[in-house]
């Protein structure tokens, strides 16, 4: 059978596509921003020597890693409000679901990162008279921040991948835009190959960054492959 | 405010979870097995000495990798009909795209494994008169599938995960049985809670699988 493809339809609701783009840089972002600072106190509270700490941050990211990023996003949406009665919208739903489970992906890379360092550079550090925060500070973050970017970068696209599922829940990003599109129009599949174009040269580029960044700061690892 | 729970209707309609149990397990379990199939191939080809397969390869496992799960999944939902002229069904559509999406990443970990089997290795078996085949089968693979197990079991669980997203095109798996029920009786908390139990309950068990698995390899070595 054969199937002429029309683009031209997509290209005149380009617009759509666009508001669609917005919407996910907007969740993107704001998971970011909740992930970020959440992953590092769960990375911190892990490896505290305290088990008050250290058992409930082990939890949280089992708990958070193991669930399937689309069970949260509609768990968020359809129960949780319920359960706290409170109304939630669909961007505070996916906001909450998606950063949520970020944070817990998040603290594993900062964890390994800090792991990586060998244990002669704590002792090193306090034999030459260094506190635990002076040596996290001066001696183990420079040295694991290399390590630890290039795997962010892995979760960042990861993420963005995740923030799609918001679209089950009518938020307004890509992929939700994208259907309405080709409810609209009745191009399917002209508008998804579009948006699986412009997923992928975000992401893929993202993906060089990290490649590029793990040459710069790790050109050991780099050249190993 | 306390709200008061009330698992009655998850008791009621517990015929309804246990078909999406059935759903998750089918459609988990096609997908890995044709995944791990279809990522040796795409391992062998990144491997390969001749530039035109590991090209190919490389392509494909960019390609996969980088759009998001959902939009293939759609996609292929709406491709598949103007290629052959049937509507879609769902596990169809599910299955093709997760065994692609899926071998991809499997591609990369035998890829990782058969390049972590140093070289001295393959000139050795080549010095012995050993073919590629011998070399591989022989040498390379025994090696190479111990450091393979713990990633492979890692992304088969992550497969087993990306099931949930077939209830968007209406498979019959266990997120898309929590909607049945939560529309029955109105009461999408317990639902919704009820799945979610099931689901992580599952991905447990498989984790658990896996790890006693590695130990064991370990222990072997």
């Amino acid at each position: 059978m054969q199937y002429s493809w029309d683009f031209q339809t997509v290209w005149r609701h380009a617009d759509v596509l666009l508001d669609g783009v917005v919407g996910t840089l907007a969740l993107t972002a704001s998971a970011l921003a909740l992930a970020l600072p959440l992953g590092f106190v769960l990375a911190a509270m892990r490896m505290a020597p305290l088990r008050i700490l250290s058992v409930p941050a082990v939890l949280y990211i089992d708990l958070f890693r193991t669930s399937p990023a689309l069970v949260l996003v509609v768990w968020f949406y359809f129960a949780f409000p319920i359960l706290i009665g409170v109304n939630m919208d669909a961007y505070a739903a996916a906001l909450l679901a998606i950063g949520l489970q970020s944070g817990a992906y998040m603290a594993e890379v900062f964890r390994g990162g800090m792991q990586s360092i060998g244990k002669g550079q704590w002792e090193a550090a306090r034999a030459i008279g260094l506190g635990t925060t002076d040596t996290v500070r001066f001696v183990i973050l420079p040295q694991a921040v290399r390590r630890m970017v290039p795997v962010f970068m892995i979760r960042f696209a990861e993420l963005i991948k995740a923030t799609t599922l918001a679209a089950t829940i009518a938020y307004g990003e890509t992929v939700y835009r994208a259907s309405e599109l080709s409810a609209q129009t009745y191009r399917p599949l002209e508008v998804f190959t579009t948006v699986a174009g412009i997923f992928f040269v975000i992401i893929f580029g993202i993906g060089q960054v990290a490649n590029w960044l793990e040459r710069r700061y790790l050109p050991e690892k780099a050249a190993a492959r | 405010m306390t709200y008061h729970w009330n698992f009655s209707s998850i008791v009621q309609y517990r015929q309804l979870l246990y078909q999406g149990l059935l759903g998750t397990l089918q459609l988990g379990s096609a997908s890995l097995a044709s995944a791990l199939l279809i990522g040796i191939v795409i391992g062998l080809l990144r491997t390969s000495q001749p530039l035109a397969g590991r090209l190919i390869g490389g392509i494909y496992v960019g390609f996969f990798r980088n759009i998001p799960f959902l939009v293939q999944l759609f996609w292929f939902f709406y491709a598949i009909p103007v290629i052959t002229g049937v509507q879609a069904k769902p596990f169809f559509a599910a299955w093709i795209s997760l065994s692609l999406y899926g071998s991809a990443y499997f591609g990369e970990i035998y890829r990782a494994g058969i390049q972590s089997v140093e070289k001295g290795q393959w000139e050795a078996a080549r010095a012995i008169g050993l073919g590629y085949m011998g070399i591989m089968r022989d040498v390379v693979l025994p090696q190479a599938i111990r450091r393979m197990i713990p990633p492979l079991t890692t992304q088969a669980i992550e497969l087993v995960k990306l099931t949930t997203v077939a209830s968007t095109i209406a498979y019959f798996e266990l997120l898309y049985s929590a909607k049945l029920v939560s529309d029955q009786e109105l009461r999408p908390l317990e639902a919704y809670t009820a799945v979610a139990v099931i689901l992580i309950s599952l991905l447990l068990v498989l984790s658990f699988i896996a790890a006693r698995v590695e130990r064991r390899l370990q222990a072997a070595q």
